[in-house]
């Protein structure tokens, strides 16, 4: 009961740390928010990336938690204690057992180690992030970038089929499709990546009428250059950054949407994510001491947020 | 092929489609960017286009590119038509017009070393597959642009370089094509007056050595003086005088090209002329003037100037000038 309350605590302080490092409220606060990309010398970019990028405490909090996550997510077989996936022989006194020395979190309701849940989640979480947020980035980059530099008709298409996605709230009809579709890691994935592409298609779009418009690009025309060779040597390279940064925030919406989905049910029943935890913990009833199991990770819930989100104040 | 019609502009225009005036209007409106230009270029020869701002000279070199489409007339080159050409034609014809940019700041892309800046025009065109090659061609057209020993420049970016020196790379990129025509869209205009005389320097050199023609579009008369071989003046998107460089610096005829060397400083205070200050504003290119577009602002208009468009008047061989009064 103890433990239980000290860990309660601990998330509390947790979360509060977690407001302070958000870059959304620490780098608007401080004004250190660095919108990078549209810096006119873009000559040594990384230097001044790695600049800013150094200075702000978030971002470098983020840039230790990222790589613990993702070795986490990699090594997990090593390093988790027990295996999650084992239909080993539970007995009653291993239901719900409070954090010890050899069940660190505790065990859920199934006598499952809470702490290689989490670490086996991690990879699911993962997954599901990076590869909705590859298949966002690329839908949104792609409509972005043709909407405009080729303008004209095709821009007020794919700008007004944009909007029109823009404006559908992402999460209700998430729920939809995953209700009617399978709901399978894959289909997850997509539907996660298929509705996310809106503000990346929107800011790209903006950046290559930016850059569009300079002289380099005219230059460029006189030279002989056709479209395709001005797209990949002088418009991408300066919506690179942009997309970098957007990415990145990508991989945190979509890690967010995947837990959402999960913890209302409509995860992969046959894996097992940080946002499945929170909904076994939720529905199968914590007891003061399975007190453990919903708090806990929510608590990692939010390191994964700090990791990919602050990465992105610096870039 | 004769020498005269290397490069031959007849009758050009580009209307701007400026949109309907009113809501329930007919007819849009248009901006008369270049309204009926005609002149000629001969091989290696420097012609100076010089008028203010607003008066068309940017619009008529981004035609003579083929960056922009001609509303109407024709261009041609070499007894060519070029006016309109397909893709791959066009491409053809970059190798043979290159231009130089207004602005050394914005036309060199911030992301690319001088190197990869240079090297491009010969990939984009193919030339010489051989990386080796390419290097000597690089190397070749930076040194004839005055940077010089090229091995300092070629990894840096532009953001490293001053003005001068960016202006230099612009001009080696389009050197490195070999082209026979060069268009300066001020080239200097964004420039130090010290570094001015450097880069024009340099082009009068080019022409010298490299049988380039040069168009060499201004807004400043006194720049051009010693080194354009013709002067062209243009006027709200006409040219309204045109004549070998002494004719029209030293016996000016057109009111305006009168106007313009008048405020020329000249350092001498005993040779100083009076200075003619033009009146009023530029007119709008959406409604130009009836008559002689310049009779609004012409210290000199007489009452039949508002009526009837000037005719081009030849006054020498090489001479001509659009202007009532020198109707005899």
């Amino acid at each position: 009961m103890l433990i239980a309350v000290a860990v309660i605590f601990a998330n509390l302080l947790a979360d509060l740390t977690y407001n302070y490092l958000d870059p959304r409220v620490n780098g608007v606060a401080n004004g250190e928010h660095n919108t990078g990309p549209n810096h006119k010398t873009n000559g040594c970019s990384f230097l001044e990336f790695w600049q800013t990028f150094s200075k702000t405490v978030s971002a470098l909090s983020a840039l230790a938690c990222l790589p613990v996550i993702i070795f986490l997510a990699i090594f997990a077989p090593w390093i988790a204690p027990y295996d999650s996936s084992s239909s080993a022989v539970f007995q009653v006194g291993d239901i719900y057992n409070p954090p010890s020395a050899s069940h660190w979190f505790g065990t859920d309701d199934a006598g499952q180690d809470v702490f290689s849940n989490f670490i086996f989640g991690a990879r699911i979480s993962l997954i599901v992030g990076f590869f909705a947020a590859f298949i966002s980035i690329i839908i949104g980059g792609v409509l972005g970038l043709v909407a405009g530099f080729f303008g004209g008709r095709w821009e007020n298409f794919i700008m007004r089929f944009t909007d029109i996605f823009l404006v559908i709230p992402d999460l209700p009809l998430m729920v939809v499709i995953v209700a009617l579709t399978k709901p399978s890691l894959l289909n997850i994935i997509f539907v996660i990546g298929l509705l996310g592409w809106t503000t990346t298609a929107r800011v790209v779009r903006s950046q290559t009428l930016a850059v569009k418009s300079r002289k380099f690009v005219l230059r460029a025309r006189a030279v002989g250059a056709g479209n395709g060779h001005i797209i990949s040597r002088h418009i991408l390279p300066l919506v690179m950054p942009i997309l970098v940064v957007q990415a990145v925030l990508v991989v945190s919406l979509a890690i967010l949407n995947e837990s959402a989905l999960s913890f209302i049910g409509l995860g992969d029943p046959t894996t097992l994510s940080w946002g499945q935890m929170l909904n076994y913990a939720f529905g199968r009833g914590p007891c003061p001491l399975g007190m453990v199991g919903v708090v806990l990770p929510r608590d990692r819930h939010c390191m994964g947020g700090v990791g990919v989100d602050p990465a992105r104040a610096g870039a | 092929m004769s020498k005269e019609n290397f490069l031959e502009v007849r009758g050009l225009k580009k209307y701007f489609d400026a949109g309907r005036p009113a809501l329930f209007s007919r007819e849009s409106r248009f901006v008369h960017a270049v309204d009926d230009v005609s002149f000629n270029l001969r091989r290696s020869e420097v012609i100076a286009l010089v008028g203010e701002s607003g008066c068309g000279k940017s619009t008529l070199s981004l035609l003579l590119m083929g960056l922009e489409e001609p509303t109407e007339g024709t261009i041609s080159f070499e007894g060519r038509d070029i006016t309109h050409l397909n893709d791959k034609e066009r491409k053809g014809l970059r190798r043979k017009i290159q231009m130089i940019f207004q602005d050394p700041y914005e036309s060199l892309n911030p992301t690319q070393t001088i190197e990869e800046i240079i090297n491009e025009p010969l990939l984009v065109h193919g030339i010489a597959p051989d990386k080796s090659e390419r290097d000597e061609r690089v190397k070749k057209a930076m040194e004839d642009a005055g940077l010089k020993p090229a091995e300092v420049y070629l990894y840096r970016f532009p953001h490293e370089l001053s003005g001068g020196q960016r202006q230099r790379v612009v001009i080696a990129a389009a050197l490195v094509l070999e082209p026979e025509i060069l268009l300066a869209d001020e080239p200097v205009s964004m420039l130090d007056v010290s570094i001015r005389a450097e880069i024009i320097n340099l082009l009068a050199e080019l022409r010298i050595t490299r049988q380039i023609a040069v168009i060499f579009i201004t807004h400043d008369l006194g720049s051009v003086g010693f080194f354009a071989d013709r002067v062209a003046v243009m006027y709200l998107g006409r040219i309204v005088e045109i004549g070998t460089m002494l004719e029209v610096l030293e016996k000016p005829q057109h009111p305006y090209t009168k106007a313009l060397l008048s405020v020329i400083p000249v350092p001498n205070p005993r040779l100083r002329r009076e200075r003619i200050i033009l009146q009023g504003e530029t007119p709008n290119p959406i409604d130009v003037p009836s008559g002689c577009r310049f009779h609004p602002r012409c210290p000199v208009a007489i009452s039949t100037c508002k009526h009837s468009d000037p005719p081009s008047i030849t006054l020498s061989k090489t001479h001509q000038a659009s202007c009532l009064l020198l109707v005899k």
